[in-house]
């Protein structure tokens, strides 16, 4: 703390120096700290207002492990992930344009969720390691029916040449 | 003591010995009065006489304040400046006087100054803090120093000798903010781990595009890394920015993360536009100045048409098109006062191309991003009649559904997709065959079978390859012949515009190794063939062709993410110096995160005046400093 305050000090006597030297134009910001930009998913963040809101939700990580999540009805899946620190991207925020929050949905919750739009299947398509059961996490809100549900991210595609070109190993 | 030998110190003396008393007196009358014996007699004297003779007090204070008390007269005495014996000592401590010319390479240094210097030294210390942008931290201390001065009389009456002055001293010790958080964490656990930050490895990525940005967050997300990105246009993001199509903005999203990536991790990621690797820091002063380097520049080199009369005015890539109405500097407005265009390839490309020409001229771009005298340009567009040509058949397309499908649902234009009544029944039976993708791809392609009508046309033609590009007697594009894999037979297709886009060729730099392709030459996925010590990667469309979208190039950034954290596990080693410097000695004029935010701002401010989503600036001249 001492340390800190000294060199708040130093910040003043610095900046009151450069006040008097003309050939500084501005002084530089040097601790700007921005705050976390308002954007879509801040729903996600705040926690189920009572037992009755909860839907419990296990994602199954690319590397096998499992994390089990209190989630709230309304949550958007992708977000939620956000929130947890799991890695699922969201490159175009939800808006049906990419397909890198592609999930597995395991079992019978697959059955009950609403039916893919056109767009989202569109979107599928371009998914690798595309299954019977594959989602796009974003487009998956929580509901009570949806309790218990599981999600598995899929493993990481190591084939990137798309004509199934594979290069030999020196 | 030996104020009192000399006789103005002396006067001084006698003169503050009185206003004290008096003062003490004032307070406590019964400590000094007149009953009081020896030296305390003394102090009541000197108090009556502060009592009683006030204003003469006052105005000899006042006397003395301007008489120089002590002070030798310069105008006897040549005065020789003694260098006052140095406080600190070692080879990072820096004595800045009036006339120092101040050069360094050390990590921690101190600054001193004193006197008149103390301002040269202060106004150093926050141009260095400019310089570095937070890099710096800077522990200002002051202090006094006794200096010396040597007297030797001009004249006999005056005898030599010595005076001293205290003068007012400033000591800056300036270090690097990454060094004070090490400490920090140091302290409060002291483990090993901590330690590593110190030695963080520094990673230079060329290219700032999406497979660049996504490999970076991905990386930063995993590691300690220190990350500089260089991009070769002023702006970053690369075919974020320049390729993705201008109705397609709810794929640009990614910026957003981009921004967050930028913005939570100023203290180890930067970004240098405008830098050309090759030309303004070579590839191999990369591998020298950095831990590793990472290859994301895509592939931009367009793939010719390779027949005769290519040249010919108005035909041009389809990366030239869509470079164009994206907005990229210096590329010439195309001729679109014809009536008819071909486009060449069954890519995205080429659909972005058809579709960007059909909407443009009915306003629906209008609020987009593309810049206003290209949108002009674009809305005065005569082409009523597009054929998209493919050199193989239905079956065989490259297209994406969604792109291909937003062709279809072009309100105004009749697009229809041209195919043989065998290859349709082929296509028919093969259908179930056919996994999900390829599938849903035909059946659409089947759905829109036929000929188009109506006042603007768009049609798909397959089997048909380009032979050679006919022109008018100004060598503008007038058709194009082509054989028509169906019939056996020569056609002539007119065309006032031809695009082609029939893929890329990739860009190698000047010391990465190539292969027999004409690729980079790659160890396995990620890793180039490369010797020497600093390990190369590559990730995106320059490792393995512009193939996939987005989801793609963002799968294979994570696994090569995973890949570097991995081999950089157990790094001990120094953290390399970085091309910053190499920068600044060649007057690179590079363009830094801020400097992009402030163009970015700019650019949105302008666009939101004509309520489109941002103007993009296509000259950069007075943002380059």
């Amino acid at each position: 703390m001492f340390r800190l305050l000294r060199l708040g000090n130093a910040v003043v006597k610095v900046s009151q120096a450069a006040k008097n030297a003309p050939s500084i134009s501005q002084f530089p910001s040097r601790s700007v700290t921005t705050s976390c930009v308002l954007r879509h998913g801040d729903y996600e963040y705040e926690d189920p207002k009572s037992e009755e809101d909860v839907v419990n939700i296990t994602y199954v990580l690319r590397d096998g492990t499992k994390k089990e999540i209190r989630g709230k009805v309304g949550d958007n899946v992708m977000y939620l992930a956000h929130r947890y620190d799991i890695e699922l991207e969201g490159a175009c925020e939800a808006s049906l344009a990419c397909s890198t929050c592609h999930v597995y949905v395991e079992g019978d919750y697959f059955n009950k969720l609403p039916e893919p739009k056109e767009e989202e299947d569109d979107m599928l398509d371009q998914a690798p390691a595309l299954r019977s059961n594959s989602r796009l996490g974003c487009q998956i809100i929580l509901n009570k029916e949806l309790n218990g549900i599981t999600v598995t991210l899929p493993s990481m595609t190591r084939n990137f040449y798309v004509d199934g070109h594979v290069p030999q190993p020196h | 003591m030996s104020a009192i030998f000399n006789f103005q110190s002396l006067i001084s003396v006698i003169l503050l010995l009185i206003c004290t008393c008096a003062y003490i007196r004032a307070f406590a009358p019964k400590v000094i009065d007149r009953n009081k014996e020896g030296l305390l007699g003394v102090f009541w004297k000197c108090a009556r006489i502060g009592e009683r003779l006030s204003p003469w007090v006052a105005a000899s204070c006042f006397c003395m304040a301007f008489v120089k008390g002590g002070r030798v007269n310069e105008n006897h005495y040549e005065i020789n400046r003694q260098q006052p014996a140095k406080p600190f000592t070692g080879p990072n401590h820096f004595f800045i006087t009036r006339k120092t010319n101040v050069e360094s390479q050390y990590s921690d240094v101190y600054i001193h100054g004193m006197g008149a210097s103390i301002n040269s030294v202060l106004v150093f210390v926050v141009e260095l803090e400019k310089l570095f942008a937070g890099a710096l931290i800077s522990d200002v201390q002051t202090s006094t120093i006794h200096v010396t001065d040597n007297l030797f009389p001009m004249s006999d009456e005056f005898e030599a000798g010595d005076r001293s002055r205290p003068l007012s001293a400033v000591h800056v010790h300036l270090y690097r903010a990454m060094f004070c958080k090490t400490v920090y964490s140091r302290i409060r656990n002291l483990s090993i781990n901590s330690f590593r930050r110190f030695t963080r490895p520094r990673l230079a990525i060329v290219g700032s595009g999406p497979a660049g940005m996504f490999t970076c967050n991905a990386l930063l997300r995993r590691t300690n890394f220190a990350v500089d990105v260089f991009e070769n246009y002023h702006v970053p993001f690369g075919l974020v920015r320049y390729g993705v199509a201008p109705d397609h903005q709810e794929v640009k999203n990614c910026i957003n993360l981009f921004d967050n990536m930028f913005d939570s991790n100023k203290d180890r990621l930067r970004l240098f536009c405008n830098v050309n690797i090759g030309k303004d820091v070579t590839f191999e002063e990369l591998t020298n100045n950095y831990n590793s380097v990472l290859l994301a520049y895509g592939s931009y080199k367009t793939r010719s048409l390779a027949i005769p009369g290519e040249k010919s005015l108005n035909v041009l890539s389809g990366s030239e098109f869509v470079g164009w109405y994206n907005g990229v500097p210096n590329v010439a407005n195309p001729s679109l006062d014809g009536d008819s265009a071909v486009i060449i390839g069954n890519g995205n490309v080429a659909l972005d191309c058809a579709r960007i020409i059909s909407m443009g001229a009915d306003g629906s771009l209008k609020s987009s991003d593309i810049p206003d005298d290209r949108l002009a340009h674009l809305q005065e567009s005569k082409i009523r009649n597009i054929k998209v040509l493919g050199r193989r058949g239905p079956g065989d397309v490259s297209f994406t559904i969604k792109e291909l499908r937003e062709q279809f649902k072009l309100a105004e234009w009749s697009s229809a997709v041209d195919m043989s009544r065998e290859d349709e029944e082929t296509l028919r039976s093969e259908l179930p065959k056919f996994e999900r993708k390829k599938k849903r791809l035909t059946e659409l392609l089947l759905k829109f079978a036929g000929k188009p009508n109506g006042p603007r046309q768009c049609h798909f033609l397959f089997n048909r390859v380009p032979q050679e590009v006919l022109s008018d007697s100004c060598g503008r594009v007038k058709a194009i012949k082509v054989f028509n894999k169906y019939t056996n037979e020569t056609e002539t297709v007119p065309c006032s515009l031809l695009i082609y886009s029939i893929g890329y060729q990739t860009l190698i730099l000047d010391g990465v190794p190539q292969n027999a392709k004409g690729m980079i030459d790659m160890k396995d996925e990620c890793r180039v063939n490369i010797q020497g010590p600093t390990p190369v990667y590559a990730t995106g469309w320059c490792a393995h062709g512009p193939r996939g979208v987005i989801v793609d190039t963002q799968q294979q950034s994570a696994f090569v993410a995973e890949q570097i954290a991995k081999d950089f596990e157990n790094f001990n080693g120094k953290t390399a110096v970085g091309a910053d410097v190499l920068l600044k000695q060649r007057h690179v004029r590079s363009i830094s995160w801020d400097r992009w935010k402030f163009i970015d701002n700019e650019e949105k401010l302008k666009g939101q005046k004509s309520g489109k989503i941002r103007e993009k600036f296509t000259t950069f001249d007075s943002f380059v400093n």
